[in-house]
């Protein structure tokens, strides 16, 4: 099971899907392609917790994060 | 016997519900949700770091300069230098209202990934001074509330803090006023000084004769000064005047004295 992880207001929100799955990875990809351009950063992660942004869809990635652009306080 | 024993049984069975409510409520609420995740994302050493201090460190990508990531959302991000100071707090975070946790994460991840473009956005909050008795970087208190409070972009009025009760007496107090008497000296000369532009003077007493007319001199012109029309309406002016411009006043007023005193020779003339 591979996850998509969507802060927001809630603390975040998880959309989970299966990479063999056809549909439901076309579906995770167009939402990557959705939020990155609406300006969410997405970010993934190793195991060891080192994390690294990332500009392209991955469907291997277990886990991206997606959270909004930064702003200044 | 037996109706109290169902009573009993009703009442813990309540309880066991009410318990089950809370937990349920506790750990799924926005900010549970948002620390659980925060917690997942963070390396051994930062979890290990913000479960006893509350706070971590991670380290810009770009400068290898450390960074303070408090428990918090707002200016909870503090630079720290190479030597282990706290530098000035960073206030940067994701767009929207977010909770905590996740405001921390992405501050962790923008940090850990795009130092550069974070630092370019942020908002710098300069430190003005450390609370009493702390000493280096500490936890959540080693930003003084009143040490801070300017922002060098924004100004936030959470950021603005009252000082201490006592400051006049303190030693910044103290330091500043030094300041201010070294920019009055700048402007004006030492006193020393300026009693040698007024002249040569013999000895002690006329020294200080000449520095007080100075003092006066300009009490007058700023006076003055604060007239529109250079004047001041509380002293008519004839103190301004120099001798020269009083000699006609000075004729014309002997003159009457002198008629005044003539006036019963006239009556014999008539």
């Amino acid at each position: 099971m591979v996850t998509q992880i969507v802060m927001d207001h809630t603390g975040y929100s998880r959309h989970e899907y299966d990479v063999d799955d056809i549909e439901a990875l076309t579906e995770a990809e167009r939402r990557f392609r959705k939020l990155t351009s609406e300006g969410f950063t997405a970010a993934v992660r190793t195991a060891a917790g080192e994390s690294w942004r990332v500009f392209a869809f991955d469907p291997t990635a277990k886990e991206t994060l997606f959270f909004r652009r930064l702003v200044g306080g | 016997m037996l109706l109290f024993s169902r009573r009993a049984a009703q009442g813990s069975r309540r309880r066991a519900l009410r318990e089950l409510y809370h937990s349920f409520v506790s750990e799924n609420s926005p900010e549970a949700k948002g620390r659980a995740l925060l917690l997942q994302w963070l390396t051994p050493a930062q979890r290990r770091q913000f479960e006893e201090q509350g706070y971590f460190d991670v380290v810009g990508c770009a400068t290898r300069r450390p960074y303070r990531v408090q428990y918090g959302s707002v200016a909870n991000v503090q630079e720290i230098d190479f030597e282990g100071q706290s530098g000035g707090v960073l206030c940067v975070a994701p767009e929207g209202y977010l909770v905590p946790g996740d405001v921390m994460l992405a501050q962790k991840i923008a940090l850990e990934t795009d130092e550069l473009a974070t630092l370019a956005v942020a908002n710098r909050v300069a430190p003005v001074g450390r609370r009493r008795g702390s000493g280096g970087v500490g936890g959540p208190d080693s930003l003084s509330p009143a040490a801070a409070g300017i922002n060098d972009q924004n100004t936030h009025g959470v950021l603005r803090f009252v000082p201490d009760r006592d400051f006049r007496n303190s030693s910044v107090v103290g330091a500043l006023k030094d300041d201010q008497d070294q920019v009055a000296d700048r402007r004006t000369g030492l006193p020393v000084e300026q009693a040698r532009v007024a002249g040569p003077a013999g000895t002690n007493r006329d020294l200080k004769r000449r520095v007080t007319m100075l003092r006066d001199q300009t009490t007058r012109s700023k006076l003055a000064a604060r007239q529109p029309n250079g004047r001041n309406p509380d002293r008519l002016t004839l103190h301004f005047l120099p001798l020269e411009n009083l000699q006609p006043v000075l004729i014309a007023a002997t003159a009457v004295l002198d008629l005044i005193a003539l006036r019963p020779a006239w009556g014999m003339v008539k």
